[in-house]
């Protein structure tokens, strides 16, 4: 089936609510309305009100009840609007969700999947384009996810709401009525942790999740008739993170740009840098190099000067590829 | 003026033997017990603290006849949100008094390892929910689990308990909300200090009411007023009447950490001791006397010299289990961090070495 984003998450999602009666939804306006993108729409018409749970915009609320039902025995899948929201939700993720395992020695977990919607590209301004990972990234107990296609998204959703574990799943909200994909009927999964090559190339290696990866496969297409062929790699998962791909792949091209749509300081990026200088040094031919957005919030106009986009990425793999 | 908490306890035993007529003579005996066990186990955790055994403790002398009214008013599949204030329905639910003290101590029996505060109790197997840190996250959650109650058809529900300060919270209305759209099967049981239910006519009790939460006002001094509250509160939940929020006036509120000039101490010696209260209620019943209480006494230091006492000598918590319970599985950051620490299967650990020679070129 040719998806996009918005239509393949609604096709796994649907999926996931028929293959397990444990599975349920909650959100503002995910029930008649379909979800603020639509990603749930048609859900509530099929599997009713017990199963697709519309709750008041609450975030605590939203999080904090999905939180119960998971420790319950519940799988809920709870959508908050926009990522950029999801700030009031932050005690129950930090404080609760992510350290119940731990606190209880295994006796309580927390299965819950949080989607948010995030990212810019869309003239979102400073609350409707944030890209918060870092946050949770750096909050031990809670999985980060960033699907960066329609296809990838339905595999790494199903995983999510399989897991154990709590998942913070971030959908690229600029991807939603983005390009179709095919996505396979059948049930396959995408392996939480994971990286994946989204193009073969050996003079730089590029790192992106989520949002990113479009803009970086468009740049290294470009830069491959100039000459310079990236290997760029999707992270896919940004904890657990694959560090054994992302070394490998810089042991073979001895360069690494690490693209962020998140401002720069304190970022995902900073991490990833910061492996590679402990475990890639020896390979290294140049600095390891960040592509970010600036260290502003979103604007709403100007939104192409804050964020990065593939020219950003490709003159910065040209500065690597030529240190 | 403020609304006039029930009471039960002090006024005719013919009223409380007709509004209680399922308690037995072994349950009011029950009770008592739990309650001075409470009492008992509380003190010394107390102690522990002021001998500087333990860093931080949460005192509950004079809050037994809120956690174990409550708790056994329940039943063995319902769920309970606790605080940690809620010593006597650990114990009522289960918990052993080793368990306690293992996690009090934090050795390496407690299952969560001592990473917890003292008195931040998990009882899986009593449905007694971890107690965390923060103040009323729990009442959302307790909410959700009410509601997950009702999509499984299961005939139970949920009793969180909570201070009154929850009420300054967004969680208590977010907690409210919830329960009252989705008719939750939740009994929502407030600790309210008599002084400032005095000053305050409102307060928690207004605001549940706000929110459409049918709600009471109980002497929470009162065990058996208490028990009847819930017992009444559960029994809508399960007609479908939805949640139910109990305000129950306290007449002390134990300072935290066993201050050795607070009520933590020793509690309330005062008439509003619910444990005083309760035995002369019992006396006048013709089921508590001196011997009795003397046996228990007993009894009771001696578990609790002996549980504490094993619990000390417990190992302490493994360093490995620091890399434990954060994800279902230990993942690759994780286990690397635990390698170059040298917990563990680690070349460190194991033979004392430096482990590099194996990578070495």
């Amino acid at each position: 089936m040719e998806l996009d984003l918005q239509r393949a998450l609604n096709f796994g999602l649907r999926g996931e609510l028929e293959r397990d009666p444990d599975v349920v939804l909650l959100g503002e306006d995910i029930g008649a309305l379909g979800g603020v993108f639509g990603v749930t729409r048609g859900l509530l018409e099929e599997f009713g009100v017990d199963r697709v749970i519309d709750l008041p915009p609450s975030e605590g609320g939203i999080v904090g009840g999905a939180t119960g039902m998971a420790l319950y025995g519940l799988r809920p899948v709870a959508e908050v609007q926009f990522a950029d929201f999801v700030y009031p939700a932050f005690d129950q993720l930090v404080s609760e969700v992510a350290k119940m395992r731990y606190r209880s020695g295994g006796q309580y977990v927390c299965p819950l999947t949080l989607r948010l919607p995030y990212g810019g590209g869309v003239g979102g301004g400073p609350y409707h384009s944030q890209s918060p990972e870092a946050y949770f990234a750096h909050t031990p107990g809670l999985v980060v996810v960033a699907p960066s296609s329609p296809r990838q998204a339905v595999g790494l959703l199903r995983s999510a709401v399989r897991s154990n574990d709590p998942v913070v799943f971030l959908e690229p909200k600029r991807l939603y009525r983005g390009p179709a994909e095919d996505v396979p009927g059948e049930d396959f999964t995408v392996t939480l942790g994971r990286a994946r090559r989204a193009r073969e190339g050996s003079d730089v290696s590029v790192f992106a999740w989520g949002g990113m990866v479009g803009a970086t496969l468009r740049a290294a297409a470009d830069l491959a008739g100039a000459g310079i062929e990236a290997d760029v790699i999707d992270l896919r998962t940004l904890v657990p993170l694959d560090i054994e791909a992302a070394v490998e792949s810089v042991a073979r091209t001895g360069r690494a740009v690490v693209v962020q749509e998140a401002p720069r300081s304190c970022g995902y990026a900073a991490e990833l840098a910061a492996l590679l200088a402990e475990k890639a040094v020896l390979y290294l031919e140049a600095p390891v190099t960040r592509v970010t957005a600036t260290d502003s919030p979103c604007p709403r106009r100007l939104e192409e000067v804050h964020l990065p986009d593939e020219h950003r990425i490709a003159a910065t793999i040209e500065e690597v590829v030529d240190f | 003026m403020a609304e006039e908490a029930r009471s039960l306890i002090s006024g005719d035993v013919r009223e409380a033997e007709e509004v209680l007529p399922d308690l037995t003579d072994g349950d009011l005996r029950t009770l008592y017990e739990a309650m001075i066990l409470a009492r008992a186990v509380d003190s010394r955790c107390s102690g522990l603290h002021e001998e500087g055994r333990i860093g931080f403790y949460v005192p509950s002398a004079g809050l037994e006849a809120v956690s174990a009214g409550s708790a056994h008013a329940v039943a063995e599949d319902d769920w309970l949100f606790p605080s940690h204030r809620d010593v006597a329905a650990f114990l009522l639910r289960g918990g052993s008094l080793r368990a306690l003290f293992d996690q009090v101590v934090g050795n390496g029996d407690d299952p969560a390892f001592g990473r917890q505060l003292p008195g931040h109790h998990t009882l899986a197997d009593g449905r007694f929910v971890s107690v965390g840190g923060p103040v009323a996250t729990r009442l959302v959650q307790a909410a959700g689990c009410a509601m997950a109650m009702r999509l499984r058809n299961h005939r139970r529900v949920v009793l969180a308990s909570f201070g009154a300060a929850a009420a300054a919270r967004s969680d208590f209305h977010d907690g409210l909300s919830l329960a009252v759209r989705r008719r939750a099967p939740l009994v929502l049981l407030c600790r309210s200090p008599v002084a400032s239910v005095a000053e305050q006519p409102g307060g928690p009790l207004t605001l549940a009411r706000a929110h459409g939460v049918s709600a009471s006002r109980v002497d929470g001094d009162d065990i058996l007023a208490v028990y009847a509250a819930v017992v009444q509160a559960r029994s809508r939940a399960l007609d479908g009447g939805g949640p139910t929020f109990i305000d129950a006036c306290v007449a002390a509120v134990p300072a935290r950490s066993g201050d050795p000039g607070s009520a933590a101490s020793g509690g309330p010696d005062s008439d509003a001791d619910p444990v005083v209260r309760y035995r002369r209620h019992l006396e006048r019943r013709g089921l508590w006397n001196a011997a009795w209480q003397e046996e228990l006494d007993a009894r009771h230091r001696a578990r609790i010299r002996e549980a504490l006492a094993a619990a000390s000598a417990a190992p302490p918590p493994p360093p490995a289990s620091v890399f434990e319970d954060v994800l279902e599985e230990r993942h690759g950051a994780l286990e690397e961090q635990r390698r170059v620490l040298g917990h563990e299967g680690s070349p460190l650990a194991a033979d004392g070495d430096s482990g590099e020679e194996e990578d070495a070129g």
